[in-house]
This record gives C-alpha cells, structure tokens and sequence, in this order.
C-alpha cells in the first residue's frame, strides 16, 4: 500500500495485435483509484464553465442526444481538417439537425466536402415505458467516436497517429457489446472487416431496422430476426450505399452529397449476446474462463463497449462478456476497447477495479490519451478511452 | 417550466424568508436561529430505477453563491501557496510536502477529507495527487478541482463555492444547498429556478421522473414547490 510511486510512469506496452496505435500520452492504467482521480480532476479543468450554460444544451445530462424524436437525422462533418501542425485537434464534431428544421450547413465552397448523413431510429416508447431501457435511445458518447473514426480513416494524413492502424482494420473483425441503436455499426461496419452488432434481442431490432434505413446489409446469424419478407426487401436494396429510401428522403434533400462506399456494400451481423446471461453461466462454468492461454483462434480482433457501464448491476456481468470474447494469447490475442461517458465515479471506479482484479487477468489497460480520442464539438470531451487485454 | 408557476416558487421563497427572519418570524410562525440558515432543494424521484438506470451526475455553476463559507482548501505547488496566503480571506493549503506526510494513511487522508467541503489543486499537481493521496478524497466524492497559474484564484474560490453537484446514489431523493437565509428574495429565486431546470435536464424522462421539490431551510419548514 505504501510503495513508493515510481518517479516515471511505467512505459505503455505494445499493443498486441497492433490493431492500436498509442501514442506518448497514453497511460497504463495500474490502480482503480488514482485513474479514477486524475480522470475526474481534469474533467473539472473546465467543466464549471461549460456547464454553465448548457441547460438546453446537449452536454449537460445524461447524454442522449435526443429524446424527444423518434427518428433522428444526424450528419457528420467531413469537412477537411485545417493543415495540421502535429498538436492540431478536429474541431468539428458531428452535429444534429432536428428533422422538422430542416437546417443545413453550408458546406464551405472551395473543399470537396462529404458529409455522411444517417438516419437513427428511436425507440421512445422503450425509452418511457420500461424500466432500464437505455439501449433505445442514441447516445452522445457513440456519436462522437464514430466521428472521429470516421474523420480518421477520411483524412489519413490530417492524423499523423491515428486510433487505429487502418491496415489492420481493415481486415479486422469487430464484435461490438451493447449495441443500442446500431449507429456504429451503421458507420463503423465499411471500416473494418467484419463488423458483428449483439445486445439484447429486443435492442437487435432497432439495430436491424437502422442498419436497414441506412442500406447497411444484414447477414443472417444465428438470430432469426428477419422474416422472409424482410429478407426481399433487402435484395432490393442490394444496389443502394448508405442512401435512404426514397419515401423517407424527402425531408432530407438538402444535405450535401453523401459520400458513397464502392465495392463492396457493408454487412453487420447481428448476434444476441445477453451479458447478464454470461455472467450466471461464468458462475455455473468457471472451468470455462481459463486464465491460461488458449489454443483456440480468437473470432473477434476487437470487442468494443461503448457507453455501457452506467450502474453497478452491469459491471461484473459486462466483465464476464469481455472476458469470454478476448482470448489471452502470446502477440496474438485481441484486445478489447471500452469507451465510456464520465458519469458516476462511483460506477466507473467500480469497474476498473473488478477489471483490473479479475481472476481471468492479469489484464493489461492502457488509457488512450485526450488527443487520440479527440474533443467534442470544440469542447473538452467528457469521456474515456481504455483499451484492454489479457 | 410550464410545471412550475414561477408566483408560486417565489411565494414559498417569501414564506420560508419570513418564517426564519428576526422581525417576521412571530407571525409567520418560525424561528428566528442563532446561524445562518442553509436553504435547500428537496428533489424526490419517481419512475426510476437507481438499482439499473443511468446515474446521473451534473454540475452547475449557479448565479449566487449558496455557500459563502463553505470551507475550501488548495493542493498547492509552491506559486500557489504564495497565492492562497495573499488573498483577503487566506485560503487554507497543502503542499506536495504535506500531502507526502499523510503516507497514503487512510485515517489521516479521510480526515483531510472531512475537514473541508472542497479542493482545489494546482494544475501542475493533476498526475501526482492521485498517487500520493490515495482513494481517501474519491471516496468521499472530493474530487479537487484543478486550478491553473493564469486564472484568478479568488474568482475560482467563487467559482466552486457557486457550484452545486447533483449525483443519484442508491435512493431516490437528493438535496442541494441553493442559498441561506440572509440571502435576497430574488437571487434565491434565481439560484433555484436554475437548479431545478438543470436537474430536469438531466433526467431521463424530464419531470415524468419527479416526484415532488420542497425547499427548505436548515431548521425551517419544508415548503413544497411541486
């Protein structure tokens, strides 16, 4: 307890399947506590200033976006980044236009200019009537990382140390926990190289239907969520990338061209992964969460968890998850990449703890540093990223 | 705000002055105390689910001060001590010296903990703080704020001490201190209308999830407000 703390930090290690790129900023995460702390202090930097004034503003609240809409249209500003000295940050961010508006950007004259438009649909109802229906609505936090991913791999040489290395990625397969509305499958799924969506089956719907409005294909896992008739539907919109359907387009007309994807048209599988689930069978099994490591080839490169830590009921079980899909391996394990909101400190003190402390560990964490992660829409980002392995 | 009349606040703020003032608290049926009188909203929540729901936790700056004596102590380098000994009423501080002291004993850190209402901490101590303090100061949800070399201390020292923290922990009510009773009609006034429209910003289902909001003094009476 009373160790001495070390005058340098300890460096960042390798990350494993180099699917990652950490920069000199990047922290390994050793102690619960101290992350949380240092996380919290520099989040209060500046947030008396910038939450003073945002009471009908997004950035105040819970972090959903929106939730009086059903259907959300959102558009993401691929405007070029200014030439960038190394130090440079983006300094747009998505923004959200509210449909009946109508608002349009202007999109500047003298740069190609895409914009990606994509349409999320809502589930109010869950979102009013259910207790703990957070996966219906959209959340902030998914907004802003597919952003800067997008605007990553858009404008390779505006940052110079991307997330990821897009090499990898590209052939990569991403298994993503929680995924709610399904929005990063819509933008994240022509990234990389297989893109699988799981959540609760009830949520898979919403996933389904958004994949759907936004003409990212589904291929059939193992759930049975698409009736035959849906299933024409899709043939027929075998042609259409990332374009609306004509009927719901109308009120959309005025967004700037919309960058379209060649070759291949993305496909998301969805799969139904109930954590909960996980966790009662970890309990039952443990002989089935070898800490050793396994022969068996991991299926996901990466796992990712967006903003899906929010209350201690979760965190064991979303553990659980992680430590069922990130196979520990020598230089070729997958590695899994938690990206959270800074709500409650309690929570999140939480799960780093039962994380770090896990018995299918040793876990190695890094956090990736501010500039990696970007800012939101100008303004200090109120989030973290870990990346994790074991 | 529609389901808030803005008369009826202000009549409860009148009631709840009246009842806790020297010249008024006879008729009004209160008590005239020896202290300043603390006043505080009273938020009970429905239609949530702390065991499973989102937590969640805001902070905002109201236009007065709520708490002029709230007590506050810097983490300070050596610049920022200068700096708290200079301001009229000296900040109280700890040095990286002082804190090493402490040798992560969760007693003593706990009782700095207790001690003061709030830190602040030099912005250059941000990485060290952590690992020389320990859990004690998270714990107690005291997460020092930093505070650079370039901006004015005593305006900072405001600054936190304008700032209100709602956080949902296991139960479903919560209470923030939005005034005291020496304060006038109007900023109370002000310091509660926004806290209430911040709290609703960060509900879920907006006022679906309230139950009721009382403000009360320290000693007084509960007024009801929704």
């Amino acid at each position: 307890m009373s160790s001495p703390s070390p005058p340098f930090p300890t460096p960042v290690p390798k990350c494993p399947n180099d699917l990652f790129n950490f920069d000199d900023q990047c922290v390994l995460v050793e102690d619960a506590d101290e992350e949380i702390m240092e996380l919290y202090m520099s989040l209060a930097s500046t947030s008396p200033e910038t939450t003073e004034l945002t009471i009908d503003d997004n950035s105040g609240g819970l972090g959903f976006l929106n939730s009086n809409e059903s259907i959300l249209e959102i558009t993401i500003d691929l405007t070029p980044p200014l030439p960038l000295s190394s130090s440079n940050v983006p300094v747009n961010g998505g923004s959200v236009h509210k449909r009946e508006r109508g608002q349009k950007k202007k999109p500047p004259q003298n740069r190609s200019v895409d914009n990606v438009v994509v349409k999320v649909q809502q589930d109010l109802g869950m979102l009013k009537s259910k207790k703990g229906d957070t996966g219906s609505v959209l959340w902030r936090s998914s907004l802003h990382l597919s952003t800067q991913l997008i605007r990553q791999s858009t404008y390779p040489t505006s940052y110079p140390r991307p997330i990821f290395n897009s090499d990898i990625l590209g052939k990569s397969s991403i298994l993503e926990l929680g995924s709610g509305t399904g929005l990063l499958a819509v933008l994240l799924s022509r990234l990389c190289g297989r893109y699988t969506s799981s959540d609760r089956l009830e949520n898979l719907k919403l996933v389904k239907k958004n994949c759907e409005i936004n003409g990212i294909g589904i291929e059939d896992g193992s759930v049975s969520l698409v009736s035959n008739i849906e299933k024409d539907k899709d043939k027929e919109k075998e042609n259409r990338l990332l374009k609306v359907k004509p009927n719901e387009n109308k009120s959309g007309q005025g967004h700037s061209k919309m960058t379209t994807i060649p070759e291949i048209r993305p496909k998301v599988n969805l799969e139904e992964i109930d954590w909960i689930a996980i966790s009662q069978e970890r309990k039952s099994h443990p002989e089935r969460w070898p800490s050793s490591p396994t022969q068996e080839k991991a299926e996901y490169d990466l796992i990712l968890a967006v903003d899906c830590i929010y209350n201690e009921y979760l965190v064991q079980p979303l553990i659980d998850a992680l430590a069922k899909y990130c196979k520990k391996g020598k230089g070729e394990g997958n590695v899994v990449w938690v990206v959270v909101e800074l709500r409650s400190s309690d929570v999140l003190t939480l799960f780093l703890e039962k994380w770090l402390t896990d018995p299918s560990g040793p876990w190695t964490i890094v956090r990736l540093s501010e500039k990696m992660m970007g800012h939101w829409d100008n303004r200090k980002a109120r989030w973290v990223g870990w990346v994790g392995w074991r | 705000m529609s389901k808030l009349q803005a008369s009826s606040v202000r009549g409860s703020i009148k009631t709840l002055l009246a009842q806790s003032s020297l010249e008024t608290h006879k008729e009004a049926g209160g008590k005239k105390r020896n202290f300043v009188e603390t006043i505080e909203l009273q938020i009970g929540l429905k239609n949530y689910d702390p065991q499973r729901d989102k937590r969640f936790s805001g902070t905002v700056k109201l236009p007065h001060v709520p708490r002029p004596r709230m007590q506050l102590c810097i983490l300070a380098d050596a610049a920022d001590v200068d700096r708290a000994k200079q301001l009229d009423e000296e900040l109280p501080f700890m040095t990286v010296e002082d804190l090493k002291k402490l040798n992560k004993n969760k007693k003593l850190v706990k009782k700095l903990a207790q001690k003061y209402d709030a830190f602040l901490a030099s912005e250059a101590l941000i990485k060290q703080i952590p690992r020389l303090l320990g859990p004690g100061l998270s714990k107690a949800g005291k997460f020092p704020t930093p505070v650079s070399h370039s901006e004015d201390l005593q305006k900072k020292v405001t600054e936190v001490r304008s700032t209100i923290k709602f956080q949902l922990k296991k139960v479903l009510c919560l209470g923030v201190a939005v005034g005291h009773v020496d304060m006038e009609e109007d900023q109370i006034m002000q310091n509660t209308m926004l806290a209430i429209n911040f709290l609703i910003s960060l509900l879920k289902k907006q006022w679906q999830n309230i139950q009721s909001l009382t403000i009360k003094s320290t000693m007084g009476k509960p007024q009801r407000l929704f």
